[in-house]
């Protein structure tokens, strides 16, 4: 990518913040890549700042607009685009939903329906996305939208703070596979920023609270006293859970899930309840349906909004051709039309409750963020099954992530502030499990979930045949029980085992994540009964693989089928 | 005794430290304490607490250790200081397992022999 140049302001209306910045030449700033939001923040010395585009806008839409030669996700710019024009078919917006994302993924299908081209063979290799410009679909990549768009968010940082942005932390959903991390990675890299630190966000909003609490007892003079929060986190995308438990400005994240489904779910419930044929309403994607859809579109969204504060709302919208809806939607039916959403969501809090080995009862603040915690439900179910009557107040629902990374960023580059408000840490935790292929089609956890960062930890194994000299090491992410449930995020051979029968020669996989969240996975023969390798280990970082990675594991089951499989030891052997 | 075992023994896997991010705070302080860590015989001192400490003050103790020795805040330190500190706090923290560790070391005066001793409970969390 061509180096950009920004002209730098030459009127230093604020000295003083020119010598606040330059103090730190090198501090990260934050930023919330949001699949309809965007903002960055940096902490500017004393505290943390969230940085304005032109418009003065804190929060900015998270889009880019392809016309003519040069794509432009608007944050600079004096006028913004309108959310017409967003939904024309130009624009490719709802990125984080598509990064390193496959075409068979229910997710990717489900984006079909958006104003811009989404194409899939369904054979597992990334989607086509296409935006319109000059009535020709032209292809592009979510990993190139976001870097276009980051690229003018950096832009936008460099004029502000007057210096040149080289690192960020960046807040992902708790659900992002480690290959789609890798994909934010390339994002970034596109765009010219190293990324520091992927942040879980509910992980980073818990890193807020630990600041705020830390303060707060310096005020009142109260011991280290724990407390233990829930987060409940949902934007247009993704939905996460995490609990943490706090004291002394140690925010240790005790239990995190997250799932697919947020506001832009939310959305498409209420579009097939309005327009029962909705799914098939734009598969033509002719551009007098794309319009319409965009009418409806904005509508809808708008309604949604409104039934946040009022009790119903009417959606008029004509769509051509004969085709119109008007309906009136009261809140009783929106929460009918997603009732399985919200269940969705109550599983979530439940199970991180369980993984954190919490109740309700243990809870002391109850932390709602993300913009569809507007939703009356969802505030009632969240505080329901906390048993609360009240949220945690003092944290913006949509500026929290944001500043969280901005903090993390202030603490990991090296920043102490003598006030001792960055006085911080989070101790993160796994949010999959990592295992590998054994036993057949079966999955070994060796890393569980929710295991705290960083980690190492091995596990015996055993060949599956007698004098078996080969095994593969297959690694995948994910909860279920049999492989092809989870990620698969790379594989190598072992080689050298000496002949014997099987069941007796013992392979030691061992897997371990350093603080900046990087897997490595280290694994070879060891002699029976002790820990010493009989030959050098092999060590690879992982995840290796790039598209298509469903069909290595079918190629590979292909070529050896099962003969260079792995067993487990069992448990009362392991000694 | 056996966390200091089995760690040595994992010698088959070398150390991967983490690259630094960062000039480390203190060099001094870092490199004092990661011997006196590494030095540590019992899961107790590995935490510096005595080993009567009670349930907060073992929490409390892993805190202020996390806050010197997680690579997050020292980073020159690689991380291998915080997973031995996270493996104590995680057996200490666990009241079954702390009793089975109190009693594979002879801490209530009758040191257990046997197959207890020779298992490395306080590392092994994978099974």
């Amino acid at each position: 990518m061509a180096e950009q140049f920004y002209t730098v302001a030459s009127d230093s209306e604020n000295t003083g913040d020119d010598k606040v910045q330059s103090a730190f030449p090198d501090l990260a700033i934050g930023i919330d890549i949001g699949t309809s939001k965007c903002s960055v923040a940096i902490w500017n010395g004393t505290q943390v700042e969230l940085l304005r585009n032109p418009r003065n806008q804190k929060l900015m839409r998270s889009y880019v607009m392809f016309k003519d030669d040069s794509p432009s996700g608007g944050v600079s710019e004096e006028l913004a685009h309108g959310e017409q024009e967003i939904f024309s078919g130009s624009a490719v917006f709802n990125m984080k939903r598509l990064v390193g994302r496959v075409d068979t993924d229910p997710v990717v299908h489900a984006s079909k329906t958006l104003p811009f081209l989404v194409q899939t063979l369904d054979i597992g290799v990334r989607p086509f996305i296409a935006a319109l410009v000059n009535n020709v679909w032209r292809s592009t990549t979510p990993e190139e939208v976001l870097a276009i768009f980051l690229v003018e968010l950096k832009a936008m940082a460099e004029v502000q703070l007057k210096r040149r942005i080289r690192t960020a932390i960046l807040t992902i959903p708790v659900s992002f596979s480690r290959f789609q991390k890798t994909r934010i990675e390339r994002a970034c890299a596109m765009a010219g920023l190293h990324v520091l630190r992927l942040m879980p966000e509910p992980t980073s909003v818990a890193l807020l609270y630990a600041q705020q609490q830390q303060l707060s007892l310096h005020e009142n003079m109260g011991s280290g006293i724990e407390k233990v929060a829930l987060i409940f986190n949902m934007g247009a995308g993704y939905c996460d859970v995490a609990i943490t438990a706090t004291a002394g400005g140690v925010s240790q994240i005790k239990a995190l899930l997250g799932c697919t489904m947020g506001g832009e779910d939310i959305l498409q419930n209420v579009l097939c309840h309005l327009l029962p044929n909705f799914d098939t309403f734009c598969a033509d994607h002719s551009m007098d349906k794309i319009k319409s859809m965009g009418l409806l579109r904005i509508a809808t969204q708008d309604a949604i909004h409104k039934l946040s504060s009022q009790p119903s709302v009417i959606i008029n919208v004509d769509l051509g051709d004969g085709n119109k809806v008007c309906k009136t939607l009261n809140r009783s039916e929106f929460e009918e039309v997603n009732s399985k959403l919200f269940e969705k969501c109550e599983k979530l809090i439940m199970q991180c409750l369980v993984d954190a080995k919490f109740t309700a009862e243990d809870i002391n603040d109850v932390i709602l963020v993300g913009g569809c915690s507007n939703i009356l439900k969802i505030r009632s179910l969240v505080l329901g099954l906390c048993k609360r009557e009240n949220l945690y107040e003092g944290i913006d629902l949509l500026e929290a992530a944001v500043c969280g990374a901005a903090l993390e960023g202030a603490v990991a580059s090296g920043i102490s502030d003598p006030s001792g408000s960055l006085d911080l840490l989070t101790i993160q935790a796994t949010p999959l499990s990592l295992g590998i292929r054994a036993d057949g089609d079966g999955f070994a956890a060796i890393i569980n979930r929710n295991t705290a960062i960083p980690a190492r930890k091995d596990m015996l194994f055993t060949t599956a045949h007698d004098n078996q000299m080969e095994a593969l090491i297959v690694v995948y992410e994910g909860e279920g029980k049999k492989v092809e449930e989870n990620h698969l995020l790379g594989y190598f051979k072992i080689t050298g085992i000496p002949p014997a029968p099987k069941g007796t020669a013992e392979i030691s996989v061992c897997m371990d994540i350093d603080a900046s969240d990087v897997l490595r996975v280290l694994a070879g023969v060891v002699l029976p009964g002790t820990q010493n390798a009989v030959s050098p280990f092999i060590e690879v970082r992982m995840p290796t693989l790039g598209d298509g990675h469903g069909w290595c594991a079918q190629a590979l089951a292909k070529m050896y089928g099962s003969s260079l499989d792995l067993a487990t030891i069992p448990k009362k052997l392991q000694q | 005794m056996a966390g200091t075992l089995s760690f040595a023994g994992l010698s088959s896997c070398p150390n991967l430290a983490s690259p630094s991010r960062r000039t480390a705070r203190s060099f001094v302080a870092i490199a004092e304490v990661s011997t006196a860590v590494r030095r540590a015989k019992s899961l107790y001192e590995v935490l510096r607490v005595k080993e009567t400490a009670s349930a907060p003050e073992i929490k409390a103790a892993y805190r202020s250790m996390a806050k010197r020795f997680h690579p997050d805040v020292a980073p020159a330190a690689g991380g291998a200081d915080f997973l031995e500190i996270h493996r104590a706090y995680k057996t200490l923290s666990d009241p079954t397992a702390r009793a089975r560790y109190d009693l594979s070391i002879g801490r209530l005066g009758f040191p257990v022999t046997g197959p207890l001793r020779s298992r490395r409970w306080e590392t092994d969390q994978c099974w």
